[in-house]
């Protein structure tokens, strides 16, 4: 029977689903802008708190560098986030990676987008994880996705809907996400948003940090500048009352830099009030943007190039 | 730990069978009852450890309460006794919350799992000391008979009697007679957990969590919604009963049927013949007939029907929503009884028609059992006839519809009916007796080779989505 599941799954390879469609869109979008650009650049490589939540022109202007958001999706899972930005970097570039806390909790088990992405459009990104890992993604690929790839359903680029390659800038920013845009569906959702309990769910050995530290180091011999910041995340009162949570957060930069990663900046200062947010606890309304951007800019400082000495 | 989890398949499971097939070799039925009754309070514990207090105390009592009774001192009060206290303990954790001017402290914050089983199982127990149908059990038997882990969470309710002379087998007979039986319950109880079970409940969600937050929904995604339940609701309490006799049967007790093909009922007499059947022999048994059955006239044997099923709606949870549920049940069976004396009704030919109106009524109180309030039932009974809100999508494509299978609910409700209806249920396919004496036949090989299959796509699914806890475990 695993013999057959796995013949099921090859025969699937590299068709395309409308589920990772935009995804494929966004990121071929993206590395366009950046092949584009000569020299040096600033990249944004995050999941979609980036995307939504940081206006790369203003980066731009105050840096003076080609900065362009690469942020797409954390839902891939870091792994597949850091495999798709390696491929687009180069030799002096700086890379500012605000990653989801999400991405911190890795811990080897994919789920369906990072499964789904990996066979559509990344196969290649399979042979690059451990034998563990690759047995989970087979292991734990859902039957319907198996039949979404043999009906082939994302033939067409998607040009509808919030998310896709139609709503991102010429810096890779997404548009479409004022607070006029919000319909009584995304209302509802930031109003019944719950916490997520990150400490409480933090796996005793992450394998993120392994991932990480991979990274960090590929970057350093590749001559690429990396600078680690929070993410922007929907503050709740338990963030501040729970001690796992409270932890988490308190702990956390301490952690990267204790593997060699250039963190700066202060998880709590990146959370901010419900009201200030479009459809999901990582991603802003258009207006916060701007506020958060200047926080960004004050963290980074006024010289970002001091910060890769 | 679930039955349909990894913890209890790959770990406690194994554990527990192995260490039992190496008492058997003693050939002593206390060793390896010892080892059952040991292994159930480790798996009880597993949920929450406060919840065996509980258990405990209420054991200790009924037994204390069984031996006074069966030496005849002052026996009838020490039965209104126990059967006062057990409902008591029962009414308590049930419906304290219920009592708002009680202050917040003392009100219990969950159910003891399986306490709306075990107290009647207790209350079974001292009544038949009562009526001297039986002795006072040794204490290893009775709290092997209470405690078993296949039926100790969720049923069936078992008899004192059923399960003693098995007791008294263990270890007697060849080991493992009936573990093909047994892994075949066991596995096919599990793939529809996991498969039907759990994925309808996603459906039934969505429809009925949408009303519940004043949302709109269509006509036909209410009836998606309800048909979901109804099918998840089926799928799940059928899984936990054959899993419950497949793990009796590993360990050699033959455990009562507890649900049998009830969507083919054709009537509502019928259907509780067939679901939570041994809720219904217990009802009957130790409430209807005392109360005066149907020896009292019409009048009186309809007042019984209504009564004995409204009190079922309330064993069932502490909502109005479960008491009207119970209520209109026995609303129907009485109706049943009025409609029995038409010869006409009782044609072959009308079956059909019967047990398609059957299901559709079942399915239609389903809302009720469902609904978290009276409030959201009313307004998804109003969703379910609402003709302006109907609309068939006449671009179908049969490729997307087929890609959508997995969130197309049509797609899993119509095959699943069709499934229900006219497919053998497990006794039958396993030819499987509740008389312990009768000789179970050996497994075919196909079927082996079916097993091997659904247990590969349960894991499958298994591990894809945690499963969720069993329907009936909540009450």
């Amino acid at each position: 029977m695993s013999l057959l599941w796995v013949m099921l799954i090859l025969g699937q390879i590299k068709n395309p689903t409308i589920t990772s469609r935009w995804v494929y869109d966004v990121y071929t979008k993206k590395s366009k802008l950046l092949s584009d650009i000569n020299g040096s650049r600033l990249v944004i490589v995050a999941g979609s708190n980036a995307l939504f939540g940081i206006d790369s022109k203003k980066l731009e202007k105050r840096y003076h560098i080609p900065t362009i958001n690469f942020g797409v999706n954390a839902g891939l899972f870091l792994p597949l986030v850091l495999y798709e930005a390696k491929k687009v970097l180069r030799r002096g570039d700086i890379v500012l990676l605000p990653l989801e806390y999400s991405m911190y909790l890795y811990d080897g088990e994919p789920n369906e987008q990072m499964i789904g992405y990996t066979y559509s459009f990344e196969p290649s990104f399979f042979w690059t994880l451990s034998l563990k890992e690759q047995f989970e993604m087979i292991w734990k690929t859902p039957f319907s996705r198996v039949l979404e790839g043999y009906m082939k359903t994302g033939t067409k680029p998607i040009t509808k809907g919030l998310y896709g390659a139609h709503h991102i800038d010429a810096h890779g920013d997404q548009t479409h996400s004022l607070k006029r845009y919000m319909g009584g569906f995304e209302k509802d959702i930031i109003k019944h948003i719950k916490p997520t309990l990150y400490g409480k769910d933090e796996p005793k050995k992450a394998l993120a940090w392994k991932y990480l530290k991979e990274f960090d180091k590929w970057a350093k011999t590749h001559g690429i500048c990396t600078i680690y910041t929070p993410p922007v995340f929907m503050d709740q009162k338990i963030y501040h009352t729970d001690k796992k949570e409270i932890n988490f957060y308190k702990t956390l930069p301490k952690r990267a830099k204790e593997i060699g990663l250039k963190f700066i900046g202060n998880p709590y200062d990146f959370m901010y009030p419900r009201d200030m947010f479009f459809n999901t606890d990582y991603h802003l309304n258009a207006e916060a943007r701007q506020i958060h951007t200047d926080r960004l800019l004050k963290l980074l400082g006024s010289d970002i190039h001091k910060l890769c000495r | 730990m679930l039955f349909s989890s990894f913890e209890f398949i790959f770990h406690f499971l194994p554990v527990v069978f192995g260490v039992a097939l190496l008492l058997h070799y003693f050939g002593k039925s206390r060793y390896i009852a010892g080892w059952l009754v040991a292994s159930s309070i480790y798996y009880y514990t597993d949920f929450k450890s406060w919840h065996l207090a509980v258990l405990a105390v209420m054991l200790i009592f009924n037994y204390i309460a069984s031996l006074k009774i069966s030496a005849k001192k002052r026996a009838r009060l020490w039965l209104w006794g126990s059967i006062i206290f057990d409902i008591s303990i029962l009414a308590w954790f049930k419906y304290a919350h219920t009592f708002t001017f009680l202050p917040k402290d003392i009100i219990p914050s969950t159910l003891p799992l399986g306490i709306s089983f075990y107290t009647f199982q207790l209350i079974a127990y001292v009544v038949d000391i009562y009526k001297e149908r039986l002795t006072p059990a040794k204490p290893l038997k009775y709290l092997f008979f209470i405690l078993f882990f296949p039926q100790l969470i969720a049923g069936p309710i078992v008899h004192y009697l059923q399960i003693a002379p098995q007791v008294k087998e263990l270890g007697k007979k060849r080991c493992c007679e009936y573990i093909d039986s047994g892994v075949l319950f066991f596995i096919i109880g599990l793939l529809k957990k996991v498969w039907l079970a759990d994925t309808f409940a996603t459906f039934a969600d969505k429809a009925f969590n949408s009303v519940a937050a004043g949302k709109s929904i269509s006509m036909i995604d209410a009836w998606g919604g309800l048909l979901s339940y109804s099918m998840q609701i089926y799928f799940d309490f059928c899984a936990y009963s054959e899993m419950a006799i497949g793990l009796g049967l590993i360990f050699g007790i033959r455990l009562p049927l507890n649900f049998l093909s009830p969507y083919k009922a054709d009537s509502f007499r019928d259907f509780w013949r067939r679901w939570h059947i041994t809720l219904s022999t217990f009802l009957r048994d130790y409430l209807y007939i005392p109360l005066g059955g149907s020896r009292k006239g019409r009048g009186r044997t309809l007042f019984n029907v209504i009564a004995v099923m409204t009190l079922a709606g309330a064993w069932h949870g502490s909502g109005w929503t479960f008491v009207l549920w119970g209520f209109l049940h026995g609303v129907m069976i009485a109706f049943n009884h009025l409609l029995y004396r038409f010869r006409v009704l009782q044609s072959k030919i009308l079956k059909p028609v019967k047990i398609f109106v059957t299901f559709t009524t079942v399915t239609l109180l389903w809302v009720l059992f469902r609904s978290d309030s009276l409030k959201t039932a009313k307004q998804y009974y109003i969703k379910l006839f609402d003709i302006s809100s109907f609309h068939i999508d006449t671009h179908w494509e049969f490729w997307k519809l087929l890609y959508h299978w997995s969130s197309s609910v049509w797609l899993w409700i119509i095959p699943a009916i069709l499934g229900v209806w006219f497919l053998p249920n497990m006794k039958k396919i396993a030819k499987y007796s509740e008389d312990f004496r009768d000789k179970l036949p050996s497994q075919s090989l196909w079927l082996g080779v079916f097993s091997g299959i659904a247990l590969w796509i349960a894991f499958k699914m298994m591990s894809s989505e945690a499963s969720r806890s069993f329907i009936y475990f909540m009450f």
